[in-house]
């Protein structure tokens, strides 16, 4: 006959055994995910550390080329700014990426008064240009004088006009008569050339603030190409540059700062910038402006 | 509740093969079916094979009783390795021929060219891997010649799968396989087996969750089951008679059944 009593104890431990092993597997889990969470907070400090340290000369090189380079944009209030006058480092990330770059903050300097006015602090950033370390390396005399509103709505107004006068044209070619009635139209033609311009500088300025409050690349990038669009290719420098140090991954943002530079007369530089990227993205489409660039081909 | 009942649903669950006990299952009765029908078609040799457990002997058992009437059939439960001794037995058996002393396999065919069949006599082979592969080889030859039919069952492994493919590759026309239960089938199984001995208590005693552990342990095995529940009963009976506060009449213990598995050996602690 059975052994009852020793049948009972081994079915006692098997369900003991069956009971206990979920409980065991979900207090290893919970321990394994208690340990984890408070050691990589403390892998991040412990490798943040001699991080910071080894960096700190490098750091400190970068945030003061930043800051000399990125002054023009200290009216916008970057980050840029508040870590050049605390010497905070900024984050590594932003820090390590533009290294690469190095060449083009140095276009950044004679792009200086070209950019006070656009932001509203100029005697800061005077103050912030006494601190540059590196001396341009570019001559002062920016590459575009003329006031960029200026030839914006110039080069508006003769666009449409010449549109405005080819409309002349093909209205005398289907015999349209417009007797006393060209002066107006003009004048109307004008007035709607006004309209448009404000529009086109209205939708920038306001992307613009929007970008000042949020500080989005994508607003920086739509701003460069729409100077870039429109011609103004020292302010389409400068924000596709603004794109590039907020996220250096935006392929049009250096695609739009080297077409810029070829622009200004800084083909080189253009050549150089788009090689560095290359290097580190393997884009086809900066490949192939490189090539267009070399040949002659982007003017 | 009588100690009776408990011990009427163990005796069910023993280790016999008895066609009387015989459960009707879909799957099974589709295979039988098969079966019935490959006889009637101008085969030589039938396999029915599956793991052990799954119900070969007892479906030959069934047929031999079902056929019993219909024609002459032959059932060896039991493998006769001697040559000579299987050739005589069969010569008794198929041609009700007593033999004395030695009988050859060249005698056995000069004997049965004297016997003629409406339907050629059935022989049923249980258990055929245990026959060595020289009288496998004349059980061949002896379907060859059409006058005796041959069935016979193997365990379904790697070993006898490989006799099964030297001898009988080109002449077993027709072969069934057998599977182990369902959970849905054995609870089946567990219920039709109770039923039948009017044990309808201890049948509705069974639930799902039961059948699913004792599946669980015999993985639809029916010989396993039978061992399970017999040694399930078996610790009732002991606790009826013994510790009768410590059941429940209305549900199977899952713990009984456990521990009947550990006693079993179902269950290794």
């Amino acid at each position: 006959m059975y052994d009852i009593p020793e049948l009972e104890r081994k079915w006692l431990s098997y369900k003991i055994k069956k009971t206990l092993k979920p409980i065991l597997a979900v207090t290893v889990l919970i321990f394994a995910a208690i340990l984890v969470f408070l050691f990589i907070p403390s892998v991040k400090i412990y490798d943040s550390q001699p991080e910071k340290s080894v960096n700190n000369n490098i750091q400190k090189t970068i945030v003061s080329e930043t800051s000399a380079e990125s002054s023009p944009e200290e009216g916008l209030k970057t980050t840029f700014q508040a870590s050049s006058v605390s010497s905070t480092p900024p984050i590594v990330a932003k820090t390590k990426k533009p290294v690469k770059l190095e060449p083009s903050f140095n276009f950044m300097y004679g792009l200086e008064e070209e950019v006070l006015g656009y932001y509203d602090e100029p005697t800061e950033q005077k103050e912030q240009m006494q601190h540059r370390p590196i001396e341009p390396l570019q001559p002062k005399a920016p590459v575009n004088t003329e006031p960029k509103q200026d030839h914006i709505v110039t080069s508006k107004q003769i666009g449409i006009r010449s549109k405005h006068e080819t409309i002349q044209k093909s209205a005398e070619k289907n015999n349209i008569t417009k007797k006393g009635g060209s002066a107006f139209e003009k004048t109307d033609t004008i007035e709607k050339l006004d309209i448009n311009r404000k529009s086109d500088e209205k939708d920038i300025q306001d992307v613009i603030k929007r970008f000042k409050k949020n500080k989005n690349p994508a607003l920086s990038l739509f701003v460069a190409k729409r100077f870039y669009a429109i011609g103004n290719y020292q302010q389409s420098y400068n924000y596709a540059l603004i794109t590039n140090e907020l996220n250096s991954d935006i392929e049009d943002s250096w695609l739009i700062f080297a077409k810029s530079l070829v622009k200004l007369d800084q083909k080189e530089m253009a050549i150089s910038t788009l090689e560095s990227y290359i290097e580190s993205s393997r884009s086809i489409k900066a490949k192939l402006l490189l090539d267009s660039i070399r040949n002659g081909m982007m003017k | 509740m009588s100690n009776s009942l408990f011990r009427t649903s163990k005796d069910l669950f023993l280790d016999v093969v008895d066609s009387n006990e015989y459960v009707q299952l879909d799957r099974v009765s589709v295979v039988y079916s098969a079966l019935r029908e490959s006889i009637k078609k101008p085969l030589k040799m039938i396999l029915l094979y599956g793991r052990p457990g799954t119900g070969k002997s007892m479906m030959l058992h069934k047929l031999y009783r079902d056929l019993f009437e219909e024609q002459k059939v032959v059932l060896y439960q039991t493998p006769i390795i001697d040559e000579s001794e299987f050739l005589r037995s069969l010569a008794y058996d198929v041609y009700d021929h007593k033999i004395e002393g030695e009988l050859n396999f060249t005698r056995f065919n000069e004997l049965g060219l004297n016997y003629e069949f409406d339907t050629p006599p059935l022989v049923l082979l249980d258990e055929a891997q245990l026959y060595s592969p020289a009288l496998m080889e004349k059980i061949r030859l002896i379907s060859d010649s059409r006058k005796i039919k041959f069935i016979i069952t193997l365990h379904k492994t790697e070993q006898e799968d490989l006799i099964a493919k030297e001898h009988f590759q080109t002449r077993i026309w027709e072969s069934q396989q057998l599977f182990n239960a369902t959970p849905s089938e054995l609870k089946i199984y567990i219920q039709k087996k109770l039923l039948r001995s009017n044990s309808f208590d201890i049948a509705n005693m069974f639930n799902d969750k039961n059948v699913k552990i004792i599946h669980r342990f015999t993985s639809g095995n029916y010989r396993d089951t039978n061992k399970l529940l017999y040694l399930l009963f078996d610790l009732y009976e002991w606790y009826e008679e013994n510790r009768p506060s410590k059941i429940s009449y209305t549900k199977i213990s899952n713990k009984m059944i456990e521990m009947a598995a550990i006693q079993g050996g179902f269950l290794h602690v």
